[in-house]
């Protein structure tokens, strides 16, 4: 899971360059994974690594954007890279605007694909790893009693206990020790960390806010916690 | 026996009672024995007053003599001689002779025997006579029948024969000629020309002996007796002319006489007739001679139209014989070869119009004529004005027998046809470029898609080598593999730029024999990605064997591109079935090759079928609207036939048909 190779996923219909890129990828010692169609890679078991996926943009059946969007509704994330045998403009302006590391036009050099794909890996590799953070915040946060839970509202709105205690119609103490259930559970060593997860899971000091689902695609990394 | 009794008698029979008698050698020898008897009879009556009566026996003799000829008489000679002696010489009745009475019985048997035989000669000599004159008799008899029938034909002929014939008595003519020819005139036909009323006295000096109903007709008369009257009735000045020939025959002594030359019926009506003259013997009379005439007015007018066709053709027109000479030529011919008919006529046809044309074109399309068969070609020849494109055809000419014996020709010239024809097909071909090359800029992103994906795995292939080499262990299996799909995909690339190169480079048309799939099978790649595109599922469907076709192989697959490139257009709106199109290839009716794109798209509004294959009609938005005109007019310049038919369920079919190489 956690030292798991990267692997490029290759998806285009035609035999001689889905081989050709199975060759080159190979002969940098990336871990290759080709599909003819887009189909064929939905169907198929991904390993839980980080990779990218290099895409035809014109595939019979279902075509590059078109997985593109699919991948997207699914949260599948995985960064694409496309390629085309001819450079058409809207077509990639599309695709860049989905999210598309890059448009890349046949013949490509080599150089600019592995650049491409060294990034999306990267980019995966973090968006992987935030994925996993925000995944056992959720985790921790779930973990919370309701009170614990307003408590925590209260602490990260910047409250004193007191303040708290008030809102809530609890003794003090009460809420004190709470606070400290809060600060264990979340794995919280300070206020500041505690407001931080609080951001990352989307909790405004107004009150309960449930975990984002529509949230998951992450285009600008903030940088590991 | 039969028919004897018709027969002129024979030497032994005499008038009709010898004749009844002859037929019986009993009844002949019977006249000898009854007469005998009778004079006996008679004698011994006679006997008491002369005894010379038996010398009435002689008269026994004498009669059977004359009724049965020679052997009855001797007969009866025997007989009376016998009865004489026993009645008729002393002693009476005995047969004992008084020695003096021999030297009577001797002399009565002198006399007898000398009857017989004098009777029978007679009987015979007369016999002889009369058989002579029967058979004289019978043979007038039958002349005079011969003669009658023979009277009755040619009365008949005269009267029921379509051809006019005159009787004519030229007697006076002959006279006054021969009284022409005795004062020293030789040359009949000089005085005649010059002695115009000589002429009219000759006429005058015809006198019409009759005339047959066919004459009555021909002339229009009502009798006979209005057209006997006199020749000048129906003569023209021009008919002086022929008159004057046959009367110069007449005095020359030929025995006939034939022309041509017109005349009028009483109704003056002109003829154009032949008639003939045949003229006697000089001894036989000049007082009955025949001239028959012949109305060849239809003829001569059919003739001068047929002279007037051949003549004024604007195309050429002319005969050549078995020989291979030209026999007659019109004016269009002429004019053709630059020479006059005289010049032409006579010539072989090689010497005209070049020996190699006349081996290679000419003499075999001759003699399939001079074979009995209709023989027609065209082609390019050079002629003095030039190389022309003539289109000829040859009948055979049998005037009389079944073999043929000439070849009518008549040849057309096609020059500017022709030249109109290749200047169309070279606008055309112009046009077909201009579309296929807007066909080609329309399908730039699939070219160059087709071309880009050979050329990434090109390169990402040879980074891939330079990778495996550049390692301190290179594996060589891996580079060889790489550079192995370089090559395969170097020979893909080129592939597919050639056939671009093809449907580009503007070639005139080259017809070779193809197989439609194989046309089929070198389309697919190129229409690969706009298939992609479009979504579109292709389906080939293509027949095990067809026969091959004679075609250019790249207007065929532009062709095919074009209805491929509609097919899938047509389905681009489509979105509830899938996009199917089929390229089928068959063999078609009428020893035909087809080939068929269907579709599964809107299909064809019925209100632009019409309208389908014309120029500049489109449905597109951005369409041309030469694809289908253009690919009709390819399919057509190949021989074949492009249609459109509606599906029975959805979309349309474009389909062509080409004849098929036997």
């Amino acid at each position: 899971m956690s030292a798991a190779v990267p692997t490029v996923f290759v998806v285009d219909d035609d035999r001689s360059v889905r081989d050709a890129l199975r060759r080159l990828l190979t002969s940098v010692g990336m871990t290759v994974e080709v599909f003819p169609t887009a189909q064929a890679f939905l169907s198929a078991r991904r390993p839980d690594a980080p990779g990218c996926l290099v895409l035809d943009v014109r595939l019979p059946g279902l075509s590059g954007l078109d997985l593109q969007r699919e991948l997207a509704n699914t949260n599948a994330t995985l960064p694409i890279i496309f390629l085309t045998g001819h450079g058409d403009i809207p077509m990639s302006v599309r695709a860049m605007k989905a999210g598309a590391v890059e448009f890349l036009t046949k013949p490509f050099r080599e150089q600019d694909l592995l650049d491409a794909i060294r990034q999306a890996i990267d980019r995966d590799r973090i968006a992987r790893t935030e994925r996993q953070e925000l995944t056992e915040l959720r985790r921790r946060y779930a973990s919370l009693t309701p009170r614990e839970r307003d408590v925590m509202a209260g602490v990260v709105a910047g409250l004193l206990n007191k303040q708290i205690a008030a809102e809530l119609g609890s003794a003090e103490a009460t809420v004190k020790e709470q606070r400290g259930q809060v600060m264990l559970k979340m794995q919280a060593g300070s206020v500041a960390d505690l407001v931080r997860s609080a951001g990352r899971l989307g909790i405004g000091p107004s009150g309960i806010v449930g975990p984002g689902p529509h949230q998951g695609r992450v285009d600008r990394s903030p940088g590991p916690g | 026996m039969l028919g004897v009794p018709f027969r002129p008698a024979v030497a032994t029979g005499g008038g009709p009672l010898q004749r009844r008698v002859a037929q019986s050698a009993v009844a002949r020898y019977g006249v000898a024995v009854v007469s005998v008897a009778v004079m006996v009879v008679l004698g011994l009556l006679l006997r008491p007053i002369v005894l010379a009566a038996g010398q009435l026996l002689l008269l026994a003799v004498l009669v059977t003599g004359w009724i049965s000829g020679l052997r009855p008489a001797l007969l009866a000679w025997g007989l009376a001689t016998a009865a004489f002696a026993y009645h008729f010489t002393l002693p009476l009745d005995s047969v004992k002779v008084d020695p003096d009475q021999v030297p009577r019985l001797m002399i009565f048997a002198l006399v007898a025997g000398f009857m017989a035989t004098m009777s029978a000669a007679r009987r015979r000599a007369e016999d002889l006579l009369r058989s002579a004159r029967d058979e004289l008799e019978a043979r007038v008899r039958e002349r005079t029948t011969e003669l009658g029938e023979s009277e009755r034909r040619y009365r008949h002929i005269f009267d029921s024969t379509g051809v006019s014939i005159w009787e004519e008595d030229l007697s006076r003519v002959k006279q006054a000629l021969d009284h022409l020819q005795a004062r020293g005139v030789h040359d009949v036909g000089d005085y005649l020309a010059g002695h115009p009323e000589f002429v009219e006295h000759v006429i005058a000096l015809v006198k019409i002996v009759d005339v047959n109903d066919a004459s009555v007709a021909l002339f229009e008369a009502g009798s006979k007796e209005e057209l006997v009257v006199s020749l000048l009735r129906i003569f023209v000045p021009e008919t002086r002319a022929a008159f004057r020939k046959a009367m110069t025959s007449l005095a020359e002594g030929r025995p006939f006489f034939q022309g041509e030359s017109v005349v009028q019926t009483l109704k003056g009506q002109r003829l154009t007739v032949l008639f003939t003259v045949t003229f006697p013997r000089p001894p036989a009379s000049f007082e009955s001679v025949l001239v028959t005439v012949t109305d060849i007015t239809d003829r001569k007018r059919a003739e001068y139209l047929t002279g007037h066709v051949f003549e004024t053709s604007p195309d050429a027109v002319y005969i050549v014989g078995r020989d291979y000479r030209y026999q007659r030529v019109n004016a269009a011919f002429e004019r053709r070869w630059r020479l006059p008919a005289q010049r032409i006529v006579g010539m072989r046809v090689d010497e005209l119009a070049g020996t190699e044309p006349f081996e290679a074109t000419y003499k075999p399309h001759l003699d399939r004529c001079f074979a009995g068969e209709e023989a027609s070609f065209v082609g390019w020849f050079p002629t003095p004005a030039g190389r022309q494109y003539l289109a000829a055809t040859y009948s055979p000419l049998r005037p009389d027998s079944q073999r043929v014996e000439a070849a009518l020709a008549i040849t057309r010239d096609l020059t500017d046809h022709a030249r109109a024809a290749e200047a169309l097909q070279q606008a055309q071909a112009e046009l077909a470029h201009m579309t296929r090359v807007t066909t080609l800029g329309e399908m730039t992103a699939s070219i160059a898609h087709e071309v880009n994906q050979p050329l990434a795995a090109i390169v990402a292939d040879a980074n891939a080598s330079l990778n495996w080499l550049a390692s301190a262990t290179p594996d060589l299996d891996r580079v060889r593999e790489a550079l192995a799909a370089i090559v395969k995909d170097g020979h893909r690339a080129a592939n597919v730029i050639q056939r671009i190169r093809q449907l580009v480079t503007r070639t005139a048309p080259q017809k070779a024999r193809l197989d439609v799939n194989d046309v089929i099978r070198d389309v697919v790649p190129l229409i690969a990605t706009e298939v992609r595109s479009h979504e579109v599922s292709l389906r080939l469907d293509l027949a095990v064997a067809v026969p091959p076709v004679v075609a250019d192989r790249v207007q065929l697959q532009q062709v095919l591109i074009n209805l491929v490139m509609n097919g899938m257009e047509a389905m681009t709106s489509i979105a509830d079935r899938p996009r199917e199109l089929v390229i089928r290839s068959r063999p078609h009716e009428g020893g035909q090759v087809l080939l068929a794109v269907e579709d599964a798209g809107v299909g064809i509004d019925p209100s632009s079928v019409s309208r389908l294959f014309t120029a500049f009609f489109t449905t597109k938005r951005d369409g041309m609207g030469m694809g289908l005109s253009i690919s009709r007019s390819i399919i057509e310049a190949h021989g074949g036939r492009l249609w459109a038919t509606s599906n029975a369920r959805h979309g349309a079919t474009f389909q062509f048909a080409l004849p098929a190489l036997r």
